[in-house]
């Protein structure tokens, strides 16, 4: 009895206790509202309200229709919103479709054609001049180029961002640091000078340090005392001790870890809020430079920028007639909402209408391109990609290095059937260094082995490659006629020198990693093992993979990996020179002749030029075949037109390229 | 007893510290670290990686940072996280635990209930059809694929029925306006849910003593006030439409994270229970001649509710990371999914603080358990 | 004290194996008639032998039947049909995978895969409790205390969580992934169970007869001591084998195992390509295998039941 009148004083105590917390919970939220004004009227509507009917609901009277929020669904949570980390070794897909566009570049590429075109710079910079040693470049920055506090933007906050770039050794995205710099100057605030110690080419100055995100020194400035302190720390140690090197990434640590709230942004949207796991929301800048601003696009190559007397711009050519596209810079929306989603579970919002557009990196198989074709609202847009998967071989394993060997297995490679038949058209075949939609750069006319060959004259023409250059048989690979044709696997492989051929190591990530990938990776052992090649296709980890080959592990002769690229195709001495691209050069291959091109391609300061160099490099790499590229996947965007439309759709990379167009996207007619 | 507790507390130290020993070898051996994701980006050089592995402390060696790993340990600080960096550990857990807290008290206290109530009936009725019905299906349920069994409730409710909402824990439009963040309304209901669920325990064994008739009809009108005043309060409050959005959300994890579980409590349930109606006290009470139902209810059951308690305790800590198939299933930012993304973006830190934790929580629950066994059974003595 | 051999003992000359054989025979036909009053666990054994039959039937029909090239179940691909992944057909009963692979194929390698992956876990797991439970028991003291800490701290591991780690750190296939699975299991809460059965047997009368006869400790154990374990012991490799299968189809549904064909990986690749959510019909990709998985857990699991049945007196219902 005792017992039960203990529990029910405990039950009551409970009671109570519980009153309080929930009368707490009214208190604490009664102060709220009055900095969010808009809640109140939120609380009483019921709490099922059918989200899909509010992006028009509050449409104002306007010219212009205006979208209330343009929603997003991102597939991982951002990590920072710290710009030092952001552009540094918190780099990611989704930190960057949330906040990449918050800060201005002196100059940037432009949003259809990617022509290179001033931001804060007002022109075009000066042709690099001898200083004495140095190699020098002006800049004239724009006026009336505002933060999102109504300040300007000027040489003062270019140099800031410089300086601090290189006082923290900062890398990863920022370019100042590792780029040959020696330091840049405010002549006066609307001047900024560069000063480099060696004459950088393009990739370096304008497709690296210029395009490079410039912060706001007001703001940053009284922010960085405990970093700086930290830094100072460690100014009597020689900078190659690991005392020093420790000392700098614990004050890199601080400076990433700066609270930066508040910060003045210049681009369309800024910051509003971020819900950890569920969404981040941007609202609309009214300050931003373009808003309002008409970008055309002649056939000439023309560009033009304008936007009553606040700027004309023209550059690339002819721009009077019949543009070719042309666009009105937004914000068009009040806010963009960025919800996170599994992919799944994206596309069943899509279709629902929940969502606008999925942004999507991983792509889209067949059954959920299948659903979302099904569906009258959603459209997808099929754009190629700049990036593709290829076949690397092991240049320090013999025959690898072997031009015939690489060349024969090549040729049994049916890109065709492969593409079309086994990965059901997800992909289309790539035979050179440059994907097909960098028109610019592509060499449409270089040498395709074995291109529309049968199965049996592939196996042909490979036999013979390799009988050429001295390789010989215990069982020659031969065509059998029986079963509807097949071939009968060679065995014995021996090299010229009459040893075996070793088992070959085939690495290739899991299916469950990439399906398109694992499925390759095991069918190139068939086709090698067909000419008697014992290769053995082991998938696996991709972080193992990664280990073994960049990392420098070595435990492979070959892999099937793939790559997206930067817009200039420096890659094609990246991927092969150490001296270049580091641990990127990790096949052994340095072909002569490619050195030879390469040190006039990254010194090349003209682009026709370039360009050129760039066509007969990439017949170079089609027959040496340092890699063999197997296919390109397109990059699939799905959106939904309902609330929002779209200025253009065709363009390198897809919407996914540009973030989701979010400073162009407009309501529908 | 204290001296009992004392020496416990000693093994749990030793425990933990090979607990922490074992996980930071297994971690520590997988090839390659976390630089190796920025061997992706051209512009990393190995300099640049350099300095980074510098930044992380991963140019010490092993035994070095194993050391600094547990200094830091004893002073509550679980280091920074690397796929978040520069976030403390800390932070990110004290941000997740909520998440899952809230998602998987819930369903491990409903489970409970269910599995307790059920196992009763099955032990009770044992031998009938009813018994061997409701064990295939609990044992079909305990062992489907719960990813699988995950998404065809999802493909049904979700797309096909349209009733509940798909994955997330909360509509992006709702809480745009929001007042609070998500975290504040969590840690609310968390809390509710713990006091309801103990009132409810509470209201239970103290009725239990009652007969059946006026037992039902106070324990219903106890389960109506009970529930009915938070509901009523929080309905209320001016984020209740938001508690309301993130209680739709859990209605599907929620259910196959009980539908999953209940027939484990319900199995165990049963079998305590034929092993106490075995006991010489139930045949007493038969003697009696009590009626079936209190035979059942006040002697029996009562009596095999210790060790399947003591189960619900021991299990409690493992809400922390046993969701990690439901959380990714249901895309529930929550300590599971975070555990899962950790290790597989290698981030040493944040894995080992989220088994840590778990670990901690599991020994104490074990303790909890024994030193509860030790007050409520009688036969049980610690010297 | 001169040695005295066994026979001389039980004073009996038939020789011990045969009695021991016979007493085992005796006691099987006797658990199992006891087993046979548990319709759960026949309606398990029944599916547990449909699975067997599935597991037969594979190298069989791509023997006599099936043309590799065609149906192998990892590189098999129809160049006659046109669009994969195709629905059921007479050539394809449950037609094919997003990748132009025969469903039934893949189903019934999986099954001979799950199998073996589950018995040769379910081994280990039994080797490893049995004899460390036998150990801990029989001895006491340091190795006991030292093996039941450590079984403390494997209980504290979230399993699927220490999986994903090791499946960074271990290329996995069936074979390693049975025996990490079976260790963890084996050396945690599988143990605890085992070694207190193995303290209530160890304090058996006939024990102290043995140990009082002079036989070694090695002989206590390997002839007294285990061989009273091995009903629990089996009882507890069901749920090993139930855990092993589901712990291979989760890792492998997480995208973290590199072997070619399972369960898990059909699952996978169904949901790689995007058809977990395509609607009815697409249901060949994901009901096969799925169903399969829970069957097969769901069999060892109640025929595990029966058994505990059987094995564990307080629950009889005689």
């Amino acid at each position: 009895m005792k017992c039960r009148k203990i529990f029910t004083l405990l039950s009551w105590g409970m009671v109570v206790l519980m009153l309080c917390a929930s009368c707490q919970a009214a208190k604490e939220t009664e102060v709220a509202p009055a900095e969010a004004p808009a809640a109140e009227s939120k609380a009483e509507e019921p709490a099922a309200a059918a989200p899909s009917e509010e992006p028009a609901a509050e449409a104002p009277a306007e010219e212009a229709a205006v979208i209330d929020a343009y929603r997003i669904a991102i597939l991982a949570d951002i990590t920072s919103s710290n710009v030092w980390n952001l552009f540094g070794p918190g780099a990611s897909a989704y930190n960057y479709v949330v906040q990449v566009g918050y800060w201005p570049g002196l100059f940037t590429l432009s949003d259809h054609r990617f022509d290179f075109v001033p931001q804060v710079a007002a022109d075009f910079s000066s042709a690099l001049e001898q200083e004495g040693d140095l190699w020098v470049s002006t800049i004239p920055l724009k006026e009336g180029f505002l933060w999102s506090d109504g300040s300007e933007i000027t040489a003062a906050d270019m140099v800031f961002t410089a300086q601090v770039v290189m006082d923290f050794d900062l890398s990863g995205n920022w370019d100042y640091a590792t780029s040959n710099i020696d330091h840049v100057e405010a002549i006066d605030p609307r001047t900024v000078k560069f000063y480099y110690t060696e004459k950088p080419g393009l990739a370096v100055h304008e497709y690296g340090v210029l395009q490079n995100p410039i912060v706001q020194k007001a703001f940053w400035e009284p922010k960085l005392a405990e970093a700086y302190a930290a830094l100072e720390a460690i100014a009597n140690f020689d900078p190659e001790t690991e005392e020093y090197l420790a000392g700098l990434a614990e004050a890199q640590q601080v400076l990433y870890g700066v609270e930066a709230e508040g910060e003045p942004i210049y681009g369309a949207y800024k910051f509003d809020k971020w819900e950890v796991g569920a969404f981040v929301e941007n609202d609309a800048n009214d300050s931003y430079f373009y808003n309002g601003m008409t970008i055309e696009e002649y056939a000439s190559g023309g560009y033009h920028e304008n936007l009553e007397g606040v700027q004309d711009f023209e550059a690339y050519g002819d721009v009077s007639g019949e543009p070719e596209l042309s666009y009105v810079n937004g914000p068009h929306a009040n806010s963009v909402v960025y919800s996170i989603y599994s992919q799944d579970a994206a596309v069943l919002a899509l279709l629902n209408g929940d969502v606008d557009y999925i942004y999507n990196p991983s792509g889209y198989g067949p059954g959920l391109q299948a659903q979302l074709e099904g569906n009258p609202d959603v459209t997808i847009a099929e754009n190629p990609r700049n990036g593709w998967r290829f076949l690397a071989f092991n240049f320090r394993v013999p025959p690898l290095d072997d031009i015939a060997v690489r060349q024969a297995i090549t040729c049994m490679i049916d890109k065709e059937f492969l593409t079309s038949n086994i990965l059901q058209g997800a992909a289309f075949p790539a035979y050179t260094p440059v994907p097909e939609g960098l028109s610019f750069w592509y060499n449409p006319d270089v040498t395709r082995i074995c291109y529309g060959l049968s199965e049996q004259e592939r196996m042909v023409w490979a036999v013979e490659r390799l009988r050429e250059a001295g390789y010989s048989w215990d069982v020659e690979p031969i065509w059998n006629e029986d079963r509807g044709g097949s071939i009968d696997w060679g065995e014995g492989l021996k090299m010229p020198d009459g040893t075996e051929v070793p088992e070959l190591l085939l690495l290739a990530p899991s299916p469950g990693y990439d399906p398109l990938r694992a499925t390759s990776g095991v069918l190139i052992e068939q086709w090698a093992g067909m000419l008697g090649f014992p290769v053995r296709a082991q998938l696996t980890n991709f972080n193992n993979i990664l280990n073994e080959t960049l990392g420098g592990g070595g435990n492979w002769d070959m892999v099937v990996v793939g790559w997206n690229l930067t817009t200039f195709p420096d890659h094609m001495c990246d991927f092969f020179l150490e001296e270049y691209g580091g641990p990127f050069a990790f096949t052994g291959y340095a072909g002569e002749e490619l050195v030879q091109m390469c040190l006039e391609f990254k010194a090349s300061t003209n682009l026709e030029e370039a360009r050129l160099l760039g066509f007969k490099m990439q017949e170079l790499l089609a027959t040496e075949l340092a890699y063999t590229y197997l296919f390109a996947n397109p990059v699939k965007d799905a959106y939904n037109l309902t609330y929002v439309d779209y200025p253009f759709t065709d363009v390198l990379d897809g919407i996914e390229g540009l973030y989701g167009q979010q400073n162009l996207v407009v309501a529908p007619e | 007893m204290g001296n009992y507790i004392l020496r416990r507390l000693f093994q749990i130290i030793l425990t933990l510290v090979i607990f922490q020993t074992l996980l930071f070898l297994i971690l520590d051996a997988q090839p390659g670290d976390i630089t190796l994701q920025y061997l992706t980006d051209p512009r990393v050089t190995p300099e640049i990686r350099d300095q980074m592995r510098i930044a992380l402390g991963l140019n010490k060696p092993p035994i070095e940072r194993y050391l600094q790993w547990l200094r830091n340990f004893t002073t509550g600080n679980l280091g920074i996280s690397f796929s978040h960096y520069p976030r403390p550990v800390l932070d990110i857990i004290l941000e997740r635990a909520p998440r899952t807290i809230v998602l998987f008290l819930t369903s491990t206290l409903v489970s409970f209930f269910v599995g307790f109530v059920l196992g009763k009936q099955l032990a009770w009725r044992r031998g009938g059809s009813f018994e061997y019905s409701m064990t295939m299906v609990g044992v079909v349920l305990y062992t489907i694929f719960t990813p699988w069994f995950a998404l065809i409730l999802i493909y049904l409710l979700g797309l096909r029925l349209g009733w509940l909402p798909v994955g997330k824990f909360l509509d992006p439009i709702l809480w745009r306006d929001a007042p609070v963040d998500a975290n504040y309304v969590f840690a609310r209901l968390g809390f509710t849910g713990f006091v309801l669920g103990v009132l409810v325990a509470f209201m239970w064994l103290s009725t239990a003593g009652l007969s059946p008739v006026r037992r039902r009809s106070l324990r219903i009108v106890g389960l109506l006030v009970i529930i009915g005043t938070p509901l009523g309060l929080w309905a209320l409050s001016d984020v209740g439409y938001l508690a309301g959005d993130m209680l739709e959300h859990m209605i599907l994890p929620v259910a196959v994270a009980t539908l999953v579980s209940f027939a484990g409590t319900m199995l165990m349930m049963r079998n305590t229970m034929l092993e106490t109606l075995r006991e010489d006290f139930v045949m007493a009470s038969r003697a009696k001649g009590l009626s079936e139902a209190e035979v059942r209810d006040k002697h029996a059951a009562r009596n095999a509710f210790l060790p399947v308690f003591t189960n619900l305790i021991i299990s409690i800590p493992f809400v922390l990371s046993g969701g990690i198939i439901t959380e990714t299933v249901f895309s529930w930012p929550g300590m599971g999914l975070t555990l899962l993304q950790a290790v597989q973006n290698e981030d040493i830190p944040l894995a080992m603080g989220a088994m840590t934790c778990v670990g901690v929580l599991a020994l104490f629950a074990h303790l909890f358990a024994d030193v509860t066994y030790a007050f409520l059974d009688p036969r049980i003595r610690y010297q | 004290m001169a040695e005295i051999t066994k026979s001389q003992l039980s004073g009996l000359t038939e020789p011990i194996w045969r009695i021991r054989l016979r007493l085992l025979r005796r006691s099987f036909i006797e658990n199992w008639r006891l087993f046979r009053e548990y319709p759960i666990g026949m309606i398990g054994l029944g599916i547990i032998a449909v699975f067997g039959l599935m597991a037969v039937a594979h190298p069989i029909l791509m023997e006599y039947v099936w043309e590799p090239r065609v149906y192998d179940p990892v590189i098999g691909y129809d160049i006659s049909i046109l669009a994969h992944p195709s629905q059921p057909s007479s050539t394809h009963i449950l037609g094919t995978d997003p990748l132009g692979r025969d469903v039934l194929s893949q189903l019934l390698y999986g099954t001979r895969f799950g199998f073996s992956l589950g018995i040769s876990a379910a081994l280990v797991s039994v080797i490893v409790s049995t004899s460390i439970g036998a150990l801990s028991a029989y001895y006491g003291g340091i190795v006991d205390v030292f093996f039941m800490r450590l079984a403390d701290v494997v209980i504290m591991l979230p399993f699927i969580a220490i999986l994903i780690v090791l499946s960074a750190l271990i290329e996995f296939n069936g074979l390693s992934l049975a025996l990490v699975y079976g260790i963890l299991v084996g050396f945690g809460g599988q143990t605890i169970v085992i070694k207190s059965q193995a303290l209530s047997i160890k304090v058996k009368p006939y024990i102290e007869a043995a140990r009082a006869a002079g036989g070694s400790d090695g002989h206590i154990i390997f002839t007294h001591l285990i061989p009273n374990l091995m009903p629990l012991s089996f009882l507890y490799m069901m749920f090993t084998v139930t855990g092993a299968v589901f712990a291979e189809a989760a890792l492998s549904f997480f995208g973290l195992l590199n072997i070619r064909m399972s369960w898990g990986i059909m699952i996978n690749t169904a949901q790689a390509a995007g058809y977990l959510l395509a609607g009815p019909e697409y249901l060949h990709l994901m009901l096969p295998a799925g169903l399969a998985i829970t069957m097969l857990c769901s069999s060892f699991y109640m025929v595990g039941r029966a058994l505990d049945e059987v094995v564990n007196p307080r629950l009889r219902q005689r």
